[in-house]
């Protein structure tokens, strides 16, 4: 089996308000296997994007690591030293955000924002990382090349922006790349292009994928395994025909039903049915029930789910939910 | 009659170099009282554009809209003002579009006091059933927008839309905004207000998943223009549009995706509003583009009652829909989906 190339171990972060300390992460554990995408999934607020900035040691003043160890092959990330971050940081971890138009610099060319992170990781003369950085737009499907290393931001579309990101983010030929809602910004059919280039860069490089999403539809495009964050707890984890087809913990099902499915062909002439709901929202910071955490939103929840901590619990050799009633709904299923 | 009549819609943004963005060309449809009219596509198609000339939140440059007896693009000052509690708007965004200052009743009353409708106790009246209509508790009135989240804000958006009774609900994206869970509860209420209240909706969306569960209607807008209408269940068993079928294969469910179902991934990006193509405007996206598609602008006809397709080739083409349609659940993604 392949070693993984990421490796979370009971992972947690706090934050100290000044006030009070809370839990934002607890006991979060993933892996990313090479040539892989791991999709972690939840609503806001669940802790997807603190886990992404945790791996990155790019957490915000006042939330820390305060148990748990990041490994990046054999070495422990919440250990290393700021310089050595930034050493790996754009090179051998890089990161895709949101939204590409504030997350590129809007005064500087294409050419120069590429460069950038050749130059300094790997020390290569501006010619050479000039020739690198062609490689890159035309590796992430950009036309004439040529010409769009002078443009600057606003002279693109927003799709075009984000395979500028994505050629950043893969200069150095990251071993993982963490891409945060890389879609989210975009337009539907232009979402579609980005899933299959990304597809596509994956099996070139051999290069991991965290891919932090809200959107299921997202994990089927992409995801090879699924992470469900829920509260700062990782509630389920499975292959993602696992998460999809057969999810068991009550929030992934509970997800899976808020979304419209579309009924094409003779369905089209059915009624849609009523979409399922969750009930209520994700609780705020410092307010976390201490048993499950989900129970105040569960239609299963009974007075053991309140006030006993759930077990994790294998539904497959591949699939786990940390959940009293798993065995239950699947008897009745 | 129908409630809504858009006629010739043409709304233009003139730029300093004399030239203009063609936001808006030439749409016309109509909406019969009770209907739920979609309108899909993506940013720059000229869907949000269309909703804020309905609301007079824009002057188109040429065209008309009706409502009911009143012309509204004839209307305007106090004649606008008196006819505006018969439509109302839901905005994509419930955090910039409730005044801050302004406590969660106070916005749910201020349409009524600035029509000066009813007495000051019936207002407050009103304010109570529609906060109970949201699902949101009496003693909410006295919070401010920031104490509440996200899709309670939008339930006091939709609240505060719905409080003059108004004939028509124009819907800007209204869930967009929101988490998945949230979208849900959002979505089954305004189904239901619908029901309960025999209102009728122009909804824009950029997902036809959505638009399918709400809608009566589609129409899909493909820079400034309505390139596909036809109602809901002709639509999504009889779409002839190519564009139409890449925003379907986009809005497919995960559980559908993680089968084989057909891609129908378009290439490139629409191209610019400034200075269209003269014959299809999506020809240079279209897989099936021809000669004819690039030199001759294909005019909106009707290929059954109801159904209106701007396409040289429609019902000439095997659309993948077909295959869309045809796949069933239970098998596993093999991998290796088919493009286009």
């Amino acid at each position: 089996m392949t070693s993984p190339v990421l490796n979370i171990e009971d992972l947690k972060v706090e934050v100290d308000t000044g006030e009070a300390v809370h839990t934002v992460l607890d006991g979060v554990t993933l892996r990313l296997l090479p040539g892989q995408t791991l999709g972690v999934v939840g609503e806001s607020g669940c802790g997807k994007s603190m886990t992404a900035l945790a791996v990155m040691g790019l957490l915000p003043d006042r939330f820390r690591v305060t148990r748990g160890s990041i490994f990046l092959g054999s070495e422990d990330l919440v250990e290393a030293k700021p310089s050595r971050l930034r050493a790996l940081r754009g090179n051998a971890l890089s990161m895709i955000f949101q939204e590409p138009m504030t997350s590129l610099n809007p005064v500087m060319t294409v050419e120069r924002q590429i460069t950038e992170v050749i130059e300094l990781h790997q020390k290569k003369p501006h010619a050479e990382a000039r020739e690198m950085a062609l490689e890159m737009l035309r590796a992430v499907q950009i036309s004439s090349p040529e010409e769009r290393l002078a443009a600057y931001p606003h002279e693109l579309s927003g799709g075009m922006r984000q395979r500028v990101m994505i050629a950043i983010a893969l200069a150095c030929r990251p071993r993982v790349i963490i891409a945060d809602e890389p879609t989210t910004a975009l337009d539907v059919t232009v979402q579609a292009q980005i899933f299959r280039l990304l597809r596509e860069l994956r099996d070139q490089t051999r290069t991991a994928i965290m891919l932090i999403t809200h959107d299921l539809g997202a994990i089927a495009e992409m995801a090879d395994d699924v992470a469900v964050l829920y509260a700062g707890k990782c509630v389920e984890t499975g292959t993602a025909a696992d998460i999809l087809n057969r999810p068991s913990h009550p929030y992934t099902r509970g997800l899976m039903n808020c979304i419209p499915r579309l009924q094409l062909g003779e369905r089209a002439f059915e009624r849609t049915e009523a979409l399922g709901e969750i009930v209520g929202m994700v609780p705020p910071l410092g307010r976390f029930p201490t048993a499950c955490r989900f129970s105040p939103r569960c239609p299963l929840a009974d007075d053991r789910c309140r006030n006993e901590p759930p077990p994790l619990v294998d539904v497959d050799p591949s699939h786990a939910a940390l959940c009293w009633k798993v065995r239950q709904m699947d008897a009745a299923a | 009659m129908s409630l809504l009549e858009v006629r010739d819609l043409t709304i233009r943004f003139p730029l300093a170099s004399g030239l203009a963005v063609h936001a808006v060309d030439g749409v016309s449809f109509t909406v019969d009282e009770g209907e739920s009219y979609g309108i899909v596509g993506e940013s720059g198609s000229g869907k949000s554009t269309t909703a804020r000339a309905l609301m007079r939140l824009l002057e188109p440059s040429s065209g008309s809209v009706r409502l009911g007896d009143h012309i509204l693009t004839e209307l305007d000052g106090n004649a606008l003002i008196e006819v505006r509690h018969l439509l109302q708007m839901i905005f994509q965004d419930p955090y910039s579009s409730l005044n801050p200052r302004l406590r969660a009743g106070d916005a749910v009353r201020e349409p009524l006091d600035l029509m000066r409708l009813g007495t000051r106790k019936e207002r407050d009246e009103r304010v109570r059933q529609m906060l109970h209509a949201v699902g949101l508790h009496p003693e909410a009135a006295r919070l401010f927008p920031h104490q509440f989240s996200g899709g309670q804000r939008q339930r006091l958006c939709i609240a505060r839309a719905l409080v003059t009774e108004p004939k028509l609900v124009v819907c800007d994206e209204p869930v967009s905004a929101l988490d998945v869970a949230i979208q849900a509860q959002i979505l089954n209420m305004l189904r239901r207000l619908q029901e309960e209240k025999g209102l009728t909706y122009v909804f824009i969306s950029h997902d036809l998943a959505v638009i399918q569960h709400i809608c009566t209607h589609v129409a899909v807008m493909y820079m400034g223009e309505i390139v596909e209408e036809a109602p809901v269940a002709r639509f999504f068993s009889a779409a002839s549009h190519p564009y139409s079928w890449s925003l379907m294969a986009a809005a497919l469910s995960p559980q559908d995706r993680m089968h084989d179902a057909p891609d129908f991934t378009i290439e490139g990006e629409p191209p610019s509003p400034i200075d269209p193509p003269k014959g299809c405007r999506f020809a240079g996206r279209c897989p099936f583009a021809s000669g004819k598609c690039r030199a001759e602008k294909p005019g909106l006809r009707t290929v059954e009652r109801g159904h209106r397709v701007a396409c040289h080739y429609a019902g000439e083409i095997d659309p993948p829909l077909a295959q869309l349609a045809a796949f069933e659940r239970g098998g596993e993604r093999t991998g290796g989906r088919k493009t286009y």
